[in-house]
């Protein structure tokens, strides 16, 4: 009784070694599973941007050359990690390029904005807590900006559902290369 | 300093309990101090002779009575003596102080303060926590770890310092749970630093569990796991009901608990790989029954590819016929382990090294120097450095020690 108690814990022991040592293969073959073909440059949401390159800056405040949009949405960035969740204090230009190049969504309100209208951008980062980054951006007029790599989408208002779906279509599209048949829809 | 036995010696073995492991197999040992042998049931009568006041001689003569067969008992003695289990009865004191200042302080906890953490009502606490874990991660996918969570602030440094003293505490709570589950079942243990394979660790050394019946070995060995289990969940349900938009917590709060969900993970995820003689390891040698499982694998295949020293192969003549029975099958998990650690180095462990190692030295050579940003390279170097040479630093140690 009690040696077939020990080879049923062996069992157990060892199935568990090996599903910690395959889940990385595991992770890699889920992950391939749920990637979905990216959908066609009409019905991806926002205005594509040209690219500005994607070096790594020596160190966080290294000079580079402007961007050429606000926010910006690719070009030289800092070597430090934003990682998706609710910032209350703006990202620096060059930390948002950084975030961009994980494949993660910016989406950014204009000072000024009601601590009303926060709390419901701010609910969308709880929605999406692996994907979008909430903060204030000071140079930003009025409303709101979206930004994904090479993908800018102002809107003077918020509009729930055109969040929603840039998020929910532009975010994954790039993740330090243009992924499942992505392109930046400007080259073609 | 060697012990002259004779035939008069009287032995001192208060505190060492004679356990019938299987037939002919008996455990000798000290719980106190963690020293413990295997003998056969003329070995565990003469300990009990000895323990009851006999001389050597004595004994043996008490022995050769029972059983008509002559004995070597000073010889016997002498190895009990040699093995840590027994003092000649001259000089308790001395080595009562000695084995005291091994032990860590936590592990001399008074056991009625600790045995309510490890009752049936507390570990059906500790499994309710990792089944409610599990189902949290089932129901919300986002809550699951990932890499990202290491980055709880954008400065990579101060997040690696957090991240670090955050699960170095935890190591220690994890860890401290052994020394308290042995304490409630009257065992003092030792804490040290050590490696696994390409990994360091600190380890909780309860081996005087192993003169206790293996029914009252799993808690203690099971203790660390479960106190991990508690911590991911109070790291997990505030986040859960925090993405269900129940509570308000600080974003910042937020991130912090996804780097302690990540680290405890990790840690249970390392618990699994028996094969690094992790808790899991500890479980399944004491539910198969054997003794010395591992060395016994580790040596039946160091044999097929070289030469084994005469100690080494001494250790092989004289193993238990179970943990050679159990070692046939052991083994492939041994050497499927080996074959992933390697893998995970050359895939995981010398790329993010790389890119460090490159960042760091960037850092340095283009940041002006004495700049914050070159503190940042400089600090973020000796963190890679620590991470990377330390198991090598332990395996220098071990060897040195070995030597001695």
């Amino acid at each position: 009784m009690r040696q077939r108690a020990g080879l049923l814990v062996g069992i157990l022991v060892t199935t568990l070694s090996v599903i910690t040592m395959s889940s990385f293969a595991f992770g890699v073959l889920l992950g391939q599973f749920t990637d979905r073909e990216a959908l066609p440059c009409n019905e991806v949401p926002g205005t594509p941007q040209p690219f500005e390159g994607n070096r790594h800056l020596a160190y966080s405040n290294a000079p580079h050359d402007p961007y050429r949009t606000d926010p910006p949405t690719s070009g030289p960035h800092s070597p430090r990690v934003v990682i998706p969740g609710i910032y209350r204090s703006p990202i620096p230009p060059e930390l948002q390029v950084h975030i961009l190049e994980h494949g993660h969504v910016l989406l950014q309100y204009a000072p000024g904005t009601s601590p009303a209208d926060i709390d419901r951008l701010e609910r969308v980062g709880r929605r999406h807590p692996r994907d979008v980054v909430v903060a204030p951006h000071p140079t930003l007029s009025t409303g709101i900006a979206l930004t994904a790599w090479q993908r800018l989408q102002k809107s003077p208002t918020i509009d729930a559902d055109a969040i929603e779906s840039f998020v929910t279509k532009v975010a994954g599209r790039y993740d330090h290369q243009w992924r499942n048949g992505a392109t930046d829809c400007l080259t073609s | 300093m060697t012990q002259v036995i004779d035939a008069d010696s009287r032995l001192d073995l208060a505190g060492v309990i004679v356990r019938r492991e299987a037939d002919d197999e008996y455990v000798v040992g000290d719980p106190a101090t963690g020293d413990f042998i295997v003998v056969p049931e003329a070995g565990a009568r003469l300990v009990e002779l000895l323990a009851a006041g006999s001389s050597v001689a004595a004994a043996a003569a008490e022995l050769e009575r029972e059983t008509g067969e002559a004995i070597d008992a000073a010889d016997f003695a002498a190895a009990l003596v040699e093995a840590g289990i027994a003092r000649p009865a001259a000089d308790p004191a001395a080595t009562a102080v000695r084995d005291e200042a091994r032990h860590w302080a936590v592990s001399r906890i008074p056991s009625w303060l600790v045995r309510p953490f490890f009752g049936p009502v507390a570990w059906a606490a500790y499994v309710a926590c990792l089944v409610a874990t599990l189902v949290m991660f089932g129901l919300e996918p986002s809550l699951r770890p990932t890499y990202e969570d290491t980055f709880v602030f954008p400065d990579i440094v101060l997040s690696l310092l957090v991240t670090n003293v955050v699960v170095i505490l935890l190591t220690f709570l994890h860890e401290a749970w052994h020394a308290f589950a042995g304490a409630a079942v009257g065992i003092p243990s030792r804490l040290r630093l050590e490696r696994r394979g390409i990994f360091p660790v600190l380890e909780t050394d309860l081996s005087g569990l192993w003169a206790l019946p293996p029914a009252k070995r799993y808690g203690p060995f099971l203790a660390g796991m479960a106190i991990d289990s508690v911590v991911l969940f109070l790291a997990v349900a505030p986040r859960y009901a925090w993405s269900r938009g129940w509570i308000d917590l600080s974003p910042m709060l937020i991130r912090i608990l996804a780097m302690v969900v990540l680290s405890q993970v990790a840690k249970l995820a390392f618990q699994t790989l028996a094969y690094l003689r992790t808790d899991m390891y500890l479980v399944m040698s004491t539910a198969t029954g054997c003794g010395n499982l591992h060395q016994v694998t580790r040596l039946s295949l160091k044999r097929l590819v070289r030469r084994l020293k005469p100690e080494e192969q001494t250790v092989l003549d004289t193993a238990a016929a179970r943990d050679l029975r159990v070692a046939r099958w052991y083994r492939l998990l041994y050497v499927a382990g080996l074959i992933w650690m390697v893998w995970f180095a050359i895939h995981f462990i010398v790329p993010s090294a790389k890119v460090t190692f490159g960042w760091a030295f960037g850092v340095i050579a283009q940041a002006p120097v004495l700049s914050l940003y070159w503190w940042e390279g400089l600090i973020l170097l000796a963190f890679t450095s620590l991470n990377v040479f330390l198991p090598v630093g332990v395996a220098i140690r071990n060897r040195r020690r070995a030597a001695r």
